[in-house]
């Protein structure tokens, strides 16, 4: 990037099923919380994009007005970016090449995505491959992942036991954190126990469903060193888009992503960042289902493939482990409102690295990882953030 | 010479007891049980099957594969098209990657349709060149009123024979018509299921009349007697009634009629006689005349002679391949979901006729593309390869439908009336992996390395028609 980019100020609502609460609610709670945070105005702010699978009320609006609607951001230029579970991460690598290219000096990054108010099952059914009528028609989004689960278990002799770790972890993790969805410790046997979504998924290896936004103000670091002295820096950015027909590919083998190895390339060439392991302190990474997290380890260097499984059997991704992973409880118990969920990750590494993450607070975490995968493994972005000293 | 070179069956996996029917709707039960299409199963799809299982035991008989393209003609069988107005045969012609000069026609309507397509085929066999096929596929999946004793006989299942002139297993020697208004079983426009008429006055009159009228027939016209026979294949609704017909004709019931399997089976309809047939081969010793007889709108009596090359068949998946595949259906719930009779709970059913259209070849056909550049396969079809990046130079690409389970799961999640859903990533013989929803399969018998089949099923209705496309099923062994 040109320029130096920083964070300057972040919002986010609670997660949960906000039957009581609007798409535009949530999206004012967001981004006035991230003005709030930033110590500006909304009329400081120059543009805006918004992250969103399905912007305003329930059912296809593929146009930035429900945003402009919701905060009276009027006659601006609101760009929609809609790409699936890595939505929000988009949204906020768009702001910043737009500040980074000099157009403008500070601008909005907002996620949002009311789930709830369009039936529990209907936008965790991706049940067809990119929207064809036959062709992969079945698939659900547990059910992609069930089938990675099933093959890691048999290239690498692990069971659910091991996955169930994970989702023991994140709930942790969430009794921690107050904006966090889902707020109770779970045992591994609840989760052996619990109901099948898609074997050998069961119901608490699995996100759930659930209503929420975040917001980001990203601005250049010359200008962000006088709204505040800790503002955090964009160290790194990868996006990697590939095909949903992945699962029809023979050299794809169920095992790792590709697309996450591609984004992680990109952000830590950036960042400058050689044994990730090692040089990054916390991580949000994407853990739509147990296995995911484990994946994403492997994918995202923090072990060799098929030794993921070690980090959680091993303690090395709770808050008092060398990398903690998901220290705010992840999608698995923050939730999952998809187009808000990479800025929510991106909320947590900045509560970490300033600071203010209370009872889950990680020692001297520097720099921060943010990671999210959409569809079968058909695209991931990565973002890599900093402390300014 | 003309005569049968290949034959197929095909019974759906599902068995439903007719105690269980009796329990639910406080019936007598008969014993036994029926066959039951699955849920995503009709006249067509099975009528698919059956014509693979045709082509694939020709190249098990014979040892090298008949080409589709070999066939001149194609006649689809059925009560019960899954249409009214349109052609299924022109869906089975596209999918068997049958020439587009080939006759491709339904004949309908009647439990005699797979005779008659017999009596049309054979003139046009006799015109043709030598290397000419007909194919005939019979199927039946019939509705039955719920706590009907039409529910407890009928059953579902097909067949398929292959017509030539060389390679035959058993000839057709000769054959006599009776041409007849009796209705004993029929569909009016709106009728959603099969009407019966009085059974003492059908049975009698109707059925006995005319199928002896038609045995009898062809007896004087070969001047043969019933010693002469081997073996009396024929059409019937119940075994009692076939036994009185044997015996009216002149035969011996205990030894020389056939075993229509109605016990085990159920009436399959206008492929049961065919599937009596197939069955009766398996066992078949060569020069053995056989008489095949079937019934409805009159009656048809042919007469086969088996030939030197049925030593062959026993290379062939017949009946008891099948026999072994049986899943108990237990609950009769389940068979009126399967039957449609309850709400069909699928949803998000999106289609679009000109995608459907336009992907013929990848969707029904099974082509896929690779790339002559660098030796990549790719289905579904693209333009450019993902290998080398070669743009616009792929050659289509035959898919097998035989595959090994990959990786799999049982999904709880999607809505299907036959819970949970197994889907699998398949990879195929010969190159290419398709992901798609197996069926057929009990959840516990998923597995990495399940050898499993491709097979024509019905998706969803879509833009109001079936939307066909291909799942796997566990591999139907030998």
């Amino acid at each position: 990037m040109r320029e130096q980019i920083a964070i300057v100020g972040v919002g986010c609502t609670k997660f949960g099923e906000h039957f009581t609460k609007s798409w535009s609610d949530l999206a004012v709670e967001a981004t006035f919380e991230a003005l709030s945070d930033a110590g500006v105005e909304l009329k400081d702010i120059e543009a805006a994009w918004l992250g969103s699978f399905r912007p305003g009320i329930a059912g296809e609006r593929n146009i930035g007005s429900p945003l402009a609607e919701a905060i009276g951001f009027l006659n601006k230029p609101i760009t929609l970016v809609s790409n699936i579970c890595a939505t929000g991460i988009d949204a906020l690598r768009n702001a910043c090449l737009a500040v980074s290219s000099g157009m403008y000096d500070m601008v909005l990054a907002v996620g949002v995505e009311k789930m709830r108010d369009a039936g529990s099952r209907s936008l965790m059914l991706a049940n067809r491959t990119d929207g064809h009528p036959l062709i992969g028609k079945g698939r659900t989004a547990p059910s992609f992942f069930a089938s990675c689960a099933h093959r890691y278990f048999h290239e690498y002799g692990i069971g659910r036991e091991t996955l169930a770790k994970v989702a023991v972890k994140n709930h942790h993790n969430g009794t921690l954190t107050p904006k966090a969805h889902l707020q109770r410790e779970i045992t591994i046997e609840e989760v052996l126990r619990s109901p099948w979504v898609a074997e050998p998924l069961s119901v608490l290896d699995s996100t759930a469903s659930c209503d929420g936004a975040a917001a980001a103000i990203v601005t250049r670091a010359d200008i962000a060193k006088n709204l505040r002295p800790d503002y955090i820096k964009v160290a790194g950015m990868g996006l990697a888009v590939g095909t949903e027909r992945n699962i029809f590919d023979r050299d794809f083998n169920f095992l790792e992503f590709k697309v996450t190895q591609e984004a992680a390339r990109q952000a830590y060439e950036q960042a400058g960042i050689k044994d990730p392991r090692r040089e990054i302190d916390i991580a949000e990474v994407h853990d739509c289902f147990t296995i995911t997290e484990i994946i994403d380890y492997e994918d995202l260097g923090f072990a060799p493939h098929g030794e993921g499984w070690k980090l959680i059997e091993e303690g090395v991704t709770t808050l008092e482990g060398d990398l903690p992973v998901n220290t705010d409880g992840g999608l698995k118990a923050f939730g999952h409102p998809l187009g808000a969920s990479g800025i929510r990750m991106v909320y947590e590494v900045v509560q970490q690295l300033q600071e203010k993450a209370e009872r889950r607070q990680v020692k001297n975490a520097r720099r921060g990882l943010a990671h999210c995968l959409g569809g079968p493994a058909a695209l991931a972005g990565v973002v890599i953030l900093e402390r300014n000293d | 010479m003309i005569g049968i070179c290949s034959f197929g069956v095909y019974l759906p996996a599902y068995r439903l007891s007719r105690d269980v029917i009796a329990q639910a709707v406080g019936s007598r039960a008969g014993g036994g049980g029926r066959t039951v299409a699955n849920y995503d199963e009709d006249a067509l799809t099975m009528g698919i099957d059956a014509a693979f299982e045709c082509l694939d035991n020709y190249e098990r008989c014979f040892e090298s594969p008949l080409k589709s393209e070999r066939i001149n003609a194609l006649f689809f069988a059925t009560a019960s098209s899954p249409f009214r107005e349109k052609q299924a045969s022109s869906i089975m012609s596209t999918v068997l990657g049958m020439k587009k000069q080939a006759l491709a026609v339904d004949v309908l309507g009647s439990l005699r349709s797979g005779l008659m397509a017999m009596d049309l085929s054979l003139p046009l066999l006799k015109e043709g060149n030598g290397e000419g096929k007909g194919l005939i596929v019979v199927s039946d999946k019939r509705p039955a009123a719920p706590a009907s004793g039409e529910e407890q006989a009928f059953g579902d299942g097909a067949a398929a024979l292959l017509l030539g002139r060389e390679n035959i297993l058993v000839s057709v020697e000769a054959h006599c018509r009776v041409n007849a208004n009796f209705p004993h079983y029929w569909r009016r426009e709106n009728d959603p299921y099969v009407q019966v008429a009085d059974a003492r006055f059908a049975e009698d009159y109707g059925y006995l009349s005319l199928v002896v009228e038609a045995i009898k027939g062809l007896m004087k016209k070969t001047q043969l007697t019933p010693k002469d026979i081997a073996k009396l294949i024929v059409y019937t609704p119940n075994s009692r009634l076939a036994k009185r017909l044997a015996r009216k004709a002149g035969f011996n019931a205990d030894e020389q009629l056939a075993e229509a399997m109605l016990n085990n089976l159920g009436d399959t309809g206008s492929a049961q006689v065919f599937i009596t047939l197939f069955h009766t081969l398996m066992k078949a010793k060569a020069a053995e005349r056989l008489i095949l007889a079937g019934y409805g709108d009159g009656a048809d009596a042919f007469l086969l002679q088996v030939t030197e090359n049925i030593e062959k068949v026993h290379k062939c998946r017949g009946v008891d391949d099948y026999l072994r595949r049986q899943r108990p259906l237990g609950s009769y719930g389940k068979y009126l979901h399967f039957k449609e009779i309850t709400e069909e709970c699928t949803y998000d059913a999106f289609s679009s006729l000109a995608l459907l259209w336009r992907e013929e070849k990848q969707n029904l056909g099974l082509y896929g593309v690779r790339c002559e550049n660098c030796g990549t396969v790719a289905f579904p079809r693209r333009r450019v390869c993902h290998h080398c990046g070669a743009k616009d130079r792929m050659a289509d690409f035959k898919l097998s439908r035989r595959g090994i389970v990959y990786t799999y799961t049982n999904d709880y999640l999607y809505l299907n009336p036959d819970p949970p859903e197994s889907l699998a990533a398949v990879d195929l013989e010969g190159g290419g992996r398709i992901f798609c929803q197996v069926t057929d399969v009990s959840p516990q018998d998923m597995k990495i390395g399940l050898p499993v089949e491709l097979t024509f099923r019905k998706l969803h209705d879509g833009q109001n028609i079936p939307n066909y496309f291909w799942k796997a099923r566990p591999a139907i062994g030998r």
